[in-house]
Order: C-alpha cells, then sequence, then structure tokens
C-alpha cells in the first residue's frame, strides 16, 4: 500500500513537471539565488550614490613647513592619550652628503573608499560611514583584536593601552574627550575608548546634526601655511582654506600613497 | 620478547621520577602564571609590551602554534580513524585528545589577546562575514564539538568497562562519560566505527579550515608582503603537521619507554617520525619557495622582512631554533645509521621539531609588524608603544607559561583518568 501511493506521487511529479523540467527549475532556482547574491555582491562593491558627501583632503605638501601644528592639534582636539596620535607629520632624510633631502607629509586617516580595516574587522566594529565617508570605530562593539592595525597599510590606527600622561593628575584629567559619538566624556580606565583601536575621525564631532561641519577638523583650521585643504569631494566644497578640492586636485599634480594597493584614500598630496 | 619487556618494566622504574617531577614543574610555573593572569586582566594590555606597530606578539604567536598543533594532530589521527593506517592505530585517541587540549590552550590565548576579553561573543552576535576571523571563531565551535564527539565514541567500549570495573565516586564519573550509551554488542560498536570515520571524513575540512584559516588570516593582509601570498595557509597546515606528528611522536616515545612497548610500536615511532619528516622537509621546501619569490622579487618591505628574520636582534630564532634545532639536527637524527631505530633518539627528534616550530611561529607574527608602513613613519611620534622593536615583557612570559603549564596538566589528568593511553579495545577492528 505504502509502495502505491510512493510510485504513484513520483509519477504525479513526472507527469505535472517531467523530470528534465523539475531539474531544471531547480537549477534556475539555485541560479536565480547566486545571481541575486552575485549582484548585490557587485552592487555594494560600486562607489555609492546614495553618499551625500565625501569628506577629504587635499594637502598641499608646497605650503607645508613641517611645523607639526596639525599633529599638536589634533591631540588636544581629540585629548588623544601617549601612544595614539591621528596626525603625526611623517618625515624622511635620505640621499648622500651633498646631495641630501629631506621631505616630510602630514598624515591622518585616509579615509579610503575600499578601506583594508573595515574588510578585516570580525565584528563590524569598525564601518564606513555611508552618509560622509567617514571611517570610525564603534568603541562599544570593537573587542580590541587589532587585526585592522595590522590591515592597515598606512598606520593609521593606534591601540589605547590606557596610558595617561603626567598631567592626567591636574585639570586636565577632567577635561571630557569627545570621542564617544559626538558625546564628550571622561576617558577611565578599563573603559572603551581604553583596550580599543582608535583612528582619525575627521573631528566627527565638529558636525553638527545635518552632517555639516560648524568648524574645521582641528589639524586643517589650525594649519598656519593653509595646506590641509579639508571638504567635501561630492560638492567640491572646502570647508577649510577656501577653494574648491576638485577643482585643486584637477589643476594641480597630485599623488595618493601605495595607490597600487587599491585602497583609493580621500586624501590627495598636492605636489 | 621477555628479555625486552625485562629492560622495559627497568627503564620504568627509572622514568618514575619524571611524571611527579613534571607535574611539580607545571604547578611551580602555574602559581606566578595565575598571579601574571590576574594582573593582566586587572590592567589590561597596558600590562604587555606590545604597541601600535607590532600589536600582536607572543600570544598570538602562542595562539597559532597551538590551533597548529591541534589541527595537525587531528589530521595524523585521521590516519587511523578515516584511512585505516593499521600501524597508527595505538595513537588515535591520544592524537585526539592533545588536539582537544591544545585547541583550548590555543582559544584561551587569543581571548587573553583581546583589549575587551568580556566582549568575545560580539563575534557570534555580530559576525562580518568579509573577515576571515570571524570566520575562524565559527570554525572552531564546530571544530570542539567535533573533537569531543570523536573522543568520545573512540574511548567509549573503555569508559564502559570501567564504569563496570571501579567503584564510588570514579564509577559514577565513568557512568557518566559514557552519557548513558554502554552498550557493548558488535553491531553498536560497529555502528560507532562508521560514526568514528564519518566523524572524521567531517573532520579534515573543518581541521584544514581551522588552521588553513588562520593561516588565511594573515594571507588576505596585503599590507605586508610577507603575509600576502597564498601560499600561506598552506604552510601553516603542513608545519601544523609537522608540529602535530612531532609532539605525538615524543609522548609515543615515552609511553614505550614506560613499558607498553612491542616490536610493532617500535615500527610505528620509525614510521612516525618518517612521516614528521616529510612533512619537515615538505614545510622547509615552501619556506624556500616562499623566499624564492620574494628575493626575485625584491619588494622593499618584504626584503627588509627577510633581513629582520636573518640578521635582526632575534635572527637565532631563524638559524638556531627554527633552522638547527627545529630541522637540521632533527633531521638528522631521524635518518641517520645510528640513531634511525633508537626509540630515544627519535622522540628527542620529536621534541627538537616541536619546539622548534615555535621558532616558525614567532617568525610568522613579528618580523612583518616590525617594519614602518611608510619610511619615518616610527620617528614622527615618539613613543615606545610606537616602536620596531618588540620583546615580550614578564607579564606575557609568564601568562604564556602559565597558560601552558595548564594545558599540560589538563592533558596530564586527562591520560590518567580518561582510557587514552590504553589500546587493546582499538584493536577490534
Amino acid at each position: 500500500m505504502p509502495m502505491e501511493t510512493q510510485e504513484t506521487l513520483e509519477q504525479l511529479v513526472e507527469r505535472i513537471l517531467g523530470r528534465r523540467t523539475f531539474l531544471k527549475l531547480t537549477g534556475l532556482g539555485i541560479f536565480t539565488v547566486a545571481a541575486a547574491n552575485l549582484s548585490a555582491t557587485l552592487e555594494a562593491a560600486k562607489p555609492k550614490l546614495t553618499v551625500k558627501r565625501r569628506y577629504g583632503m587635499a594637502i598641499d605638501l608646497l605650503r607645508c613647513v613641517n611645523c607639526k601644528a596639525c599633529t599638536v592639534a589634533c591631540k588636544l582636539e581629540n585629548k588623544t592619550p601617549p601612544g595614539v596620535v591621528y596626525n603625526p607629520v611623517i618625515e624622511e632624510e635620505f640621499g648622500e652628503y651633498p646631495y641630501v633631502q629631506r621631505r616630510w607629509f602630514p598624515k591622518p586617516c585616509f579615509h579610503c573608499e575600499n578601506p583594508s580595516c573595515v574588510k578585516v574587522c570580525p565584528v563590524k566594529a569598525t564601518y564606513k560611514r555611508k552618509e560622509d565617508g567617514i571611517v570610525i570605530v564603534d568603541y562599544e562593539r570593537c573587542i580590541g583584536c587589532r587585526y585592522c592595525i595590522t590591515a592597515c597599510p598606512y598606520g593609521a590606527r593606534y591601540f589605547d593601552f590606557g596610558e595617561n600622561y603626567p598631567a592626567q593628575e591636574t585639570a586636565y584629567g577632567q577635561i571630557p574627550s569627545p570621542e564617544f559619538h559626538g558625546e564628550y566624556e571622561l576617558r577611565q580606565k578599563g573603559k572603551s575608548p581604553v583596550g580599543n583601536v582608535r583612528k582619525c575621525t575627521f573631528c566627527l564631532h565638529l558636525q553638527d546634526a545635518k552632517g555639516k561641519y560648524t568648524r574645521p577638523p582641528a589639524c586643517a583650521e589650525t594649519c598656519m601655511g593653509k595646506a590641509i585643504h579639508f571638504g567635501d569631494f561630492v560638492d567640491g566644497k572646502c570647508i577649510a582654506h577656501g577653494c574648491d578640492l576638485n577643482e585643486l586636485i584637477t589643476r594641480r599634480r597630485w599623488i595618493r600613497l601605495k595607490e597600487e594597493l587599491g585602497n583609493e584614500p580621500n586624501v590627495y598630496y598636492l605636489l | 620478547m621477555n628479555q625486552t619487556s625485562i629492560t622495559y618494566s627497568e627503564s620504568h622504574r627509572k622514568l618514575a621520577w619524571l611524571e611527579p617531577t613534571f607535574v611539580v614543574a607545571c604547578l611551580v610555573t602555574l602559581l606566578p602564571g595565575v598571579w601574571a593572569i590576574a594582573v593582566r586582566f586587572t590592567e589590561g594590555l597596558q600590562a604587555t609590551a606590545l604597541g601600535s606597530m607590532v600589536p600582536w606578539g607572543l600570544w598570538v604567536a602562542f595562539y597559532i602554534y597551538y590551533i597548529g598543533l591541534s589541527a595537525g594532530s587531528f589530521l595524523i589521527s585521521t590516519l587511523v580513524t578515516v584511512f585505516g593506517v593499521k600501524r597508527f592505530e595505538p595513537m588515535a585517541r591520544l592524537a585526539v585528545w592533545q588536539a582537544l587540549v591544545a585547541l583550548l590552550i590555543g582559544i584561551f590565548f587569543i581571548f587573553m589577546d583581546l583589549g575587551h576579553p568580556e566582549r568575545f561573543w560580539h563575534v557570534f552576535r555580530y559576525p562580518q562575514w568579509n573577515s576571515v576571523l570571524a570566520w575562524e571563531i565559527q570554525i572552531y565551535n564546530f571544530y570542539i564539538v567535533l573533537l569531543l564527539a570523536e573522543l568520545y565514541l573512540l574511548m567509549r567500549p573503555d569508559l564502559v568497562v570501567l564504569g563496570q570495573k571501579k567503584s564510588g565516586l570514579p564509577r559514577l564519573f565513568y557512568h557518566f562519560a559514557t552519557l548513558g550509551y554502554s552498550d557493548l554488542s558488535t553491531s553498536s560498536l560497529l555502528r560507532d566505527r562508521k560514526w568514528i570515520k564519518a566523524l572524521g571524513i567531517l573532520g579534515i575540512p573543518i581541521a584544514v579550515g581551522v588552521h588553513g584559516g588562520t593561516g588565511a588570516i594573515f594571507a588576505v593582509v596585503k599590507a605586508h608582503p610577507y603575509w600576502y601570498s597564498p601560499l600561506f595557509p598552506i604552510v601553516f597546515i603542513v608545519s601544523a603537521l609537522a608540529s602535530g606528528g612531532a609532539l605525538l611522536l615524543f609522548l609515543q616515545v615515552y609511553f614505550c619507554l614506560k613499558g607498553h612497548c612491542s616490536v610493532e610500536d617500535k615500527q610505528m615511532l620509525v614510521s612516525l617520525a618518517r612521516l614528521v619528516a616529510g612533512f619537515l622537509i615538505l614545510d622547509l621546501s615552501l619556506l624556500f619557495i616562499e623566499f624564492l619569490v620574494g628575493f626575485y622579487g625584491e619588494v622593499p618591505e618584504h626584503m627588509a622582512t627577510y633581513a629582520t628574520i636573518a640578521r635582526g636582534p632575534f635572527w637565532w630564532v631563524f638559524w638556531i631554533v627554527q633552522l638547527l634545532l627545529g630541522a637540521v639536527v632533527p633531521l638528522s637524527l631521524i635518518f641517520h645509521q645510528k640513531t634511525k631505530n633508537s626509540c630515544l633518539w627519535l622522540g628527542f627528534a620529536g621534541l627538537l621539531v616541536f619546539l622548534g616550530i615555535f621558532g616558525v611561529r614567532l617568525n610568522i607574527i613579528i618580523p612583518p609588524l616590525t617594519q614602518e608602513p611608510l619610511p619615518g613613519y616610527i620617528g614622527a611620534y615618539h613613543s615606545w608603544r610606537i616602536s620596531s622593536f618588540y620583546f615580550p615583557n614578564l607579564i606575557e612570559w609568564l601568562t604564556s607559561l602559565g597558560t601552558v603549564a595548564l594545558g599540560c596538566l589538563l592533558f596530564y589528568i586527562g591520560l590518567k583518568v580518561l582510557p587514552i593511553e590504553t589500546k587493546e579495545a582499538e584493536g577490534g577492528t
């Protein structure tokens, strides 16, 4: 009796669909799902059209005098602890006497279009903001595995080991830091961002509720040679130091570092 | 035969001091280790010598070392459970137990290495599927379950027998350990065998995933040319097989000398030693190919990494630990006319390979990280946390040694309590 039912069932399927059609349909189903997934992946890989802003910098190396005011201003603005620096000035001396040269450039996080650090994070703690392309770390999510530090080709990430300046004992220690997504809070022992990876946020806390900068990031604002042009690559408008960003990189010659890696930094160096 | 058994029992008496000494040594190492672990968890990573340039150090080296040991041991156990190599039968359980303990130690090392260990569960709650590390942690889950199941099935017949033999608390323990499945009929044993084989087959891709994946964590990092190589996961697996086999060889020699040895066992040891030698030679060949391609390419950071390995402050890790003691000496012992059939020398060779692979692990992690991402990077900001020099501090050493000692104790307790060394029931086919 059950044998018969089984046969009729099989026959039913065969009769209605035919074996080949059934297989074809299954195949088609799998293909559709795969294709949908693939196209979704490709879609995700494309530059986002929904981006309203794409903040970046054009740093004029002819104007930079290696005063390191950007480094200091950044440390004050973000109140970064010892061992954490968001915008150091990289300095190199090369050549042999008498043909010795020096070159230097401020190096913030480049907020790459294709950030290596975001890819490797196991917990989605570091991500590129859809609205303005700024790469940030969610301190409450970050588990402190430091994979992103090893993955960043530009050394833009630093670990907060929890050390403090001697001035921590003074009134300086009571000044809150802006590093909590716009909330000014005190950095405390054993609590985030201690034990997290930290990096330049393009002074995210200086944005208003609509995502517009009330004043430029500290490094750009303080730059006495007006070398750090900070602005939005979508409308080209500079927030610090006047000109149109897109016009600058069209008119001038520029490089981006380690272009061969395909990270597509949003910080251009004007030569 | 008679004569040999006499000498074995003599050597058994001679070796009687070894195990208590081992346990005492473990306990002595464990005490400062516990203190150091407490310091690490109260002070955070501030207690370490790590920095922002070398963010991964001794603990991560130990992590990949033990994960490798685990995957290697398990893969060698599949020679018995899946491929039915009769000769290696006595060590199947030992291999799986070793794999389990090594995995637990490895996971503890990476747990300890997190800046916020209390948030480890984020990996399960918010996994990011583009991250190799996220995949890795999920695979460990499957792998632990698989190892437990495999070990249980391998030991079950003996657990049942022990449960019937013993009385009191041990009886209860063994009864509990059988999970209430005490059927010893031929059909149920056959079914067990099928499951053991099935789990072994399933375990091969998982174990390869576990350690190949660990290699892939590094292989996908294009920021470091030394890591960024498709060969890396394969190198990881091969060196894992070498280290897993080497520790098994060492332990089997010890059991042999203690007095469970027969002619077959000795044959097994010789075969195992050759197997380890084979993996080691393959590992060295892969290393050679890597170097060949790297030197041909002459990419500055790649070359600088080689220079650090060969001529840096820790040159001896490469030349002496990794190559001389970890490869040349053991290979000579395994193949030299005078030593190739001597249990003692083979065991020593196993120990050397096992320790030498740790040098391999250190050289995988640290030298690439000591390279500046951009020339002038270190001098740009003065902090000892941004430095190309890294040497683990006392806390890192003590925590590591303590963790290893804890693992050794766990391993030893397992050997004493669980039917791991017994092999009679294994022979049922």
